[in-house]
């Protein structure tokens, strides 16, 4: 018998020692780190930005990206961010809703483009043709993505939605991200898809046809410093970093992103 | 605390007493119980979470019922598409020495090794090289129901195959060898003698493909998409709740899917259970 209690006892010390493991593997969340929900689609930029901030001035950010849907729900869920990148306004007016908002700034002035291959094979010009019989599309999904839902108002002021509805539900495909759809055009799985201007600006192999009904609708990636902060003023300094115009809003620019006017970073 | 098992008969001859087996019980549970502990504490923190009207609200919604279905009739397909497979190859596996074994054994690995979402892109990729294309022509697959099928059979296959080959590797191969001294031929031996005697292992086989295919998302996001009324499975539901906020919804499609499964389980193997006793 003292010779099972040993075994066991060996055991949940193994057990202790990966709980321990654990712990010191994860020095990163220290809790004087900046926390930002970052969404996908301004990942380029922002790890670039949060690279330089940490470099110049020693804190350390930690960056956690996702749809902006999810991660609203996890900001909903767990309260744990300094700052929110969301990928337009209306995630952030719903952050609002639930009283997690401070203030919110614009970085970002985005369009709905038509993706499509280099040199516009099939021809697409104008809005009508995404009803076209012969094209596969990828779509945002109008509830879950911020793009998906642009796409449908659009077509739907144009009195196109529903066949293009159908035609995807047919042919093409809606998907939650907005990368993803761009990637579709790239693999070759679909023909076009509507997504962000900055986001074709990313992709080498594809180009974008900017349509009258879609350029007349801005959208704004926006930041929000949230009321779980830990450290307000610290977020706010970096807010500041983010939107001036010779630091984050000129990383921005130079990743394709056509960002909003800001003011110069003094030191 | 449980019946403790008692070993009858050791120390019959003996005045010597065994020590007790409690602290060993003891321990066997406590290390066991954090696990269970965990998966109970889950599903009650998902109960909390949620009203009975989101319930209402899932059920009445045509999108989630669609996806109940689709789950359902897909990762069936997936699971039987599995056994078919999963049943010959485990069998080569386990009786076969040839060239190249090794290989085929580490090549079987992959999809299991692989993340979800390379699953999904290679899918994608790969019916879009000219094979794939022709394939197309026939069937449409990318984005279109079949694309669901074959996202989960290629996950669930590659854990079919495993239990199988254990399966036959548990079966004595003499019994199939005096078979066929006594005149089968090796496929006759097979049928009449392996293959009945395998029946338990299909059908943990057939349940945990099943199971693999129910749960199934990264992969069929990339390659189905998540085009509602179309490819939307309920994994796919839960992720769109998410990622529009609705956490309650979310939850509700997961405690739906958790129904759904533990009674197919509980109905499938009951099932099997009372077949083996025949």
């Amino acid at each position: 018998m003292q010779f099972g209690l040993k075994k066991i006892g060996m055991i949940s010390g193994a057990v202790g020692l990966v709980l321990l493991g654990l712990l010191g593997l994860d020095r990163s969340g220290s809790a004087d780190a900046l926390v930002i929900y970052c969404a996908a689609g301004a990942q380029r930029p922002m790890a670039r930005i949060a690279r330089e901030y940490e470099k110049a001035y020693g804190v350390s950010i930690q960056l956690q990206y996702g749809g902006s849907g999810t991660l609203l729900s996890n900001l909903k869920l767990t309260d744990r961010a300094d700052l929110f990148l969301a990928a337009d306004r209306s995630y952030i007016e719903r952050a609002r809703n639930w009283n997690l908002v401070v203030d919110e700034f614009p970085v970002v002035n985005q369009r709905a483009v038509v993706a499509v291959q280099k040199g516009n094979p099939l021809q697409i010009h104008f809005l009508e043709d995404l009803r076209r019989p012969d094209l596969r599309l990828s779509l945002g999904n109008p509830d879950a993505a911020s793009i998906g839902k642009l796409t449908q108002i659009i077509l739907q002021e144009a009195n196109l939605w529903t066949e293009v509805r159908k035609s995807v539900q047919r042919r093409g495909v809606f998907k939650p991200m907005v990368t993803d759809l761009a990637n579709d055009v790239r693999i070759g799985a679909v023909d076009v898809a509507v997504v962000w201007d900055n986001v074709v600006a990313q992709y080498p192999d594809l180009e974008a046809v900017h349509m009258p009904e879609f350029d007349a609708r801005v959208e704004q990636i926006t930041v929000a410093l949230m009321k779980s902060s830990t450290d307000p003023q610290a977020a706010r300094r970096f807010i500041l970093y983010l939107t001036a115009s010779n630091r984050g809003l000129l990383m921005f620019s130079e990743a394709g992103y056509d960002a909003v006017d800001g003011v110069q970073w003094v030191e | 605390m449980m019946p403790l098992m008692e070993f009858n008969g050791l120390n019959k001859q003996k005045p010597y007493r065994a020590p007790s087996d409690v602290p060993f019980v003891i321990g066997l549970c406590l290390l066991g119980g954090v696990y269970v502990a965990l998966i109970l504490g889950m599903l009650l923190a998902d109960a909390a979470y949620l009203h009975p009207s989101d319930f209402v609200q899932i059920f009445q919604s045509p999108e989630i019922r669609y996806a109940t279905r689709l789950s359902l009739i897909s990762s069936s397909l997936a699971a039987l598409l599995s056994l078919w497979v999963a049943v010959p190859i485990g069998y080569l596996l386990s009786r076969f020495k040839f060239r190249g074994k090794s290989l085929l054994d580490a090549v079987l690995d992959i999809p299991i090794v692989l993340p979800p979402l390379v699953i999904g892109l290679s899918l994608l990729i790969l019916f879009q090289t000219g094979l794939g294309r022709a394939v197309e022509k026939v069937i449409p697959i990318t984005y279109a129901i079949p694309s669901i099928i074959i996202a989960q059979f290629v996950v669930a296959c590659a854990f079919a195959v495993r239990t199988m080959r254990s399966t036959f590797d548990q079966i004595d191969s003499r019994r199939e060898d005096v078979a066929c001294t006594l005149g089968c031929s090796r496929s006759q031996a097979f049928w009449r003698v392996a293959f009945p005697e395998a029946r338990r292992g299909m059908l943990t086989a057939g349940t945990l493909a099943w199971a693999r295919s129910f749960g199934e998302f990264g992969p069929i996001l990339i390659f189905s998409g998540a085009t509602r009324m179309r490819t939307e499975v309920l994994p796919t539901s839960v992720f769109l709740e998410m990622s529009i906020g609705n956490i309650e919804g979310a939850v509700a499609v997961s405690m739906l899917m958790i129904a759904v499964a533990v009674v197919v389980l509980v109905v499938v193997r009951g099932w099997g259970a009372k077949e083996m006793l025949r």
